[in-house]
């Protein structure tokens, strides 16, 4: 009886302590959507209340009707897509390289890798915008695509490469020897395997891409080429800050980022490998 | 079919040294099963063959032709790895399919094959099942079935058996010797366990440190070894080695009275190199002793007795040494107990203390160089 009670009370515990912890994780979310939908002369007035008296969509319709925030969203998708597929591609063929080949310089590429990863990013601003001006990359998407990518490869690479790590050498050499080229068995075997894989890489260079602000408001200046985290600071200015379309934009910039999650998480569930070695 | 030719063979990994000069002359139909410990380089010298690794120095050909440079996609081996390597998204069907569409091989034809060969192997209801829904023994099958679709020149076995359970390793043990007599295809088998190479093998090849130590038919390894190692690997109870010093002053010409501590062994034909000591290894099976309560033999006393259903392995210390006698019979000895041994002479081996080598009796060295 004791022993039951105490059980009992470890789950309950266990899933207070759960709860908690995703309301704290959804607060921000949950405010974000709450301010996007209350009128702008409740905003102050009711500003702690959980719930506005009424609600309104009219922040919505603005930033859609009257900001440049479509563009801004359009030029998000097609650098965060080009930043994923592009990143996502050359880490795949790097990770795999490194999982299964040794060769000279090996340790060195893969310390020059991580050194890319040890220093903050502002450091290199000024340089980067030295580079891309002459090549006219600066006020240009490709320019931001260039750009992160080159910081995206390095983390997405040793991600792969962990995934190529867990599929057994086995299966491909079993291929090679099926009468496969090793092209075809990294085709035919191995990436069917590490689909989870590719789907978190991809999704984790897709937000990366997709919130980034830092180089987006550097190196672009125009508006015809800005990214929608830029777009938000529009709602800021000198003396006042609409929050109310700012959150409302927040909220737009959240769907395709969930979307995109959707899609791939059938592929991000493991286990894909369950049964191809030993018994 | 093919005949496999290895000449010289040499796998270094930096400066470490895997093999170091195999030669082996497979015949085209043989069932050649390389044995030795883990490290030996029997499993290099699988892949080697396969094209999975590259050779350092030496010569691979298959029916004549050198194979060295061709990747393994152009060999036209087949290989049953010990993890099965099944690929894991695909059907059974799907995995028997995969090497026979690489060759484009036409639809109707290849069903055909699949359909042959799952009914050989029973693996008819299985079609289309994922490996991870077939047991341990229905995925060793899988595998052997996606070796022999595609009718390849030789079959590369590594450590097939390895992951199975002991009653399934001895059934699938019989199903592919049966299926190689029923195929009579080249087949180069690796395992580490010595009733295994016994059982299948045609020739075997006793493999240490990168060396082939021995090759020859089971039974020939089993009763004339070539040196220590061979003598103390083939065989379970494994065979008595102990101390021993050869005695010139037996009764008959050109013998020599082997010693162990103060006690005769037997006395047996001079070696047809004498070591200088006059030390040397001997070297006895546990089957081919005997021994009674009576007082003629070697004196010895019963240190442990261990059945084995089958039979008995009974530990006793003689000379000062221990050494295993087995026997079939029904025995009431116990610990504590005293007996006398009696050796055959014929029955013990002489080897050389610091290489290892056979010493081999006069009349027997030309024969066996």
């Amino acid at each position: 009886m004791k022993h039951c009670l105490k059980v009992r009370l470890y789950w309950i515990l266990h899933y207070a302590l759960l709860a908690l912890f995703v309301v704290f994780a959804l607060f921000p979310l949950y405010w974000l959507v709450k301010v996007s939908i209350t009128p702008n002369d409740l905003l102050y007035s009711e500003g702690v209340r959980l719930w506005p008296s009424h609600t309104t969509f009219a922040h919505y319709v603005s930033v859609l009707r009257h900001t440049a925030f479509p563009l801004f969203f359009r030029n998000s998708v097609i650098v965060a897509g080009a930043t994923s597929v592009t990143s996502t591609l050359i880490a795949t063929a790097a990770g795999y390289c490194f999982s299964r080949f040794s060769f000279t310089g090996k340790f060195l590429i893969v310390g020059v890798l991580m050194v890319t990863q040890m220093f903050p990013l502002v450091m290199i601003v000024a340089p980067i915008f030295r580079l891309l001006s002459p090549l006219g990359l600066t006020n240009s998407l490709t320019g931001l695509v260039i750009v992160y990518t080159a910081f995206n490869v390095p983390f997405a690479t040793f991600l792969m490469q962990s995934f190529f790590d867990a599929v057994p050498r086995d299966l491909e050499e079993a291929a090679m020897i099926d009468g496969a080229s090793r092209f075809r068995a990294f085709r035919s075997i191995i990436v069917p395997l590490t689909l989870p894989g590719l789907a978190a890489t991809l999704g984790f260079v897709f937000t990366a891409a997709w919130s980034e602000l830092l180089f987006a408001l550097m190196l672009n200046s125009s508006s015809d080429a800005s990214t929608f985290p830029v777009g938000l600071l529009a709602f800021v200015s000198k003396f006042s800050v609409d929050f109310g379309q700012m959150m409302a934009a927040g909220v737009l910039a959240l769907l395709p980022v969930c979307a995109f999650f959707l899609l791939i998480q059938r592929h991000l569930v493991q286990g894909l490998t369950a049964g191809a070695v030993k018994g | 079919m093919a005949a496999i030719s290895i000449k010289g063979v040499c796998k270094k990994y930096g400066t470490v040294s895997v093999l170091r000069g195999i030669d082996l002359e497979v015949r085209d139909g043989e069932f050649i099963v390389l044995v030795g410990p883990s490290g030996c380089g029997k499993s290099t010298l699988l892949r080697l063959i396969a094209g999975l690794e590259e050779i350092t120095t030496g010569e691979i050909r298959v029916d004549n032709r050198v194979i060295n440079e061709l990747a393994p996609k152009e060999r036209d081996l087949a290989m049953v790895f010990q993890s099965y390597a099944l690929y894991p998204h695909m059907t059974v069907r799907e995995n028997l399919r995969f090497g026979l569409s690489l060759r484009g091989i036409p639809r109707e034809r290849m069903e055909m094959l699949v359909q042959g060969v799952s009914e050989k192997l029973g693996l008819t209801g299985l079609l289309e099942r994922k490996p991870r829904q077939l047991s341990g023994g229905q995925r060793q099958r899988v595998a052997m079935g996606r070796a022999i679709v595609r009718e390849p020149k030789a079959f590369l076995f590594d450590e097939p058996l390895s992951n199975l359970d002991a009653r399934l390793r001895e059934q699938m043990r019989y199903e592919i010797r049966r299926l190689y007599l029923e195929l009579r295809t080249t087949s180069i088998y690796v395992t580490h366990d010595q009733v295994e190479a016994m059982t299948m093998a045609d020739r075997i090849v006793v493999m240490n440190d990168g060396i082939a130590q021995q090759v020859g038919p089971p039974q020939e390894l089993y009763d004339d070894p070539a040196n220590l190692f061979v003598a103390g690997f083939i065989g379970a109870p494994a065979m008595n080695l102990l101390e021993a010093t050869l005695r010139e002053d037996s009764g008959a010409p050109g013998d020599v009275t082997v010693m162990i501590g103060s006690e005769a062994l037997a006395a047996v034909q001079r070696p047809s190199s004498m070591p200088v000591t006059g030390r040397v290894i001997a070297g006895i099976r546990p089957e081919r002793m005997s021994f009674g309560a009576d007082a003629n033999g070697i004196p010895a006393e019963v240190d442990l007795v261990e059945a084995t259903g089958i039979g008995m392995i009974m530990h006793i210390k003689a000379g000062g040494q221990l050494l295993k006698i087995y026997t079939t019979d029904r025995i009431k000895f116990r610990s504590g107990d005293r007996l006398a041994m009696h050796i055959d002479p014929l029955d013990l081996l002489l080897f050389d203390v610091d290489s290892g080598k056979r010493l081999r009796p006069l009349s027997q060295g030309a024969a066996h160089p």
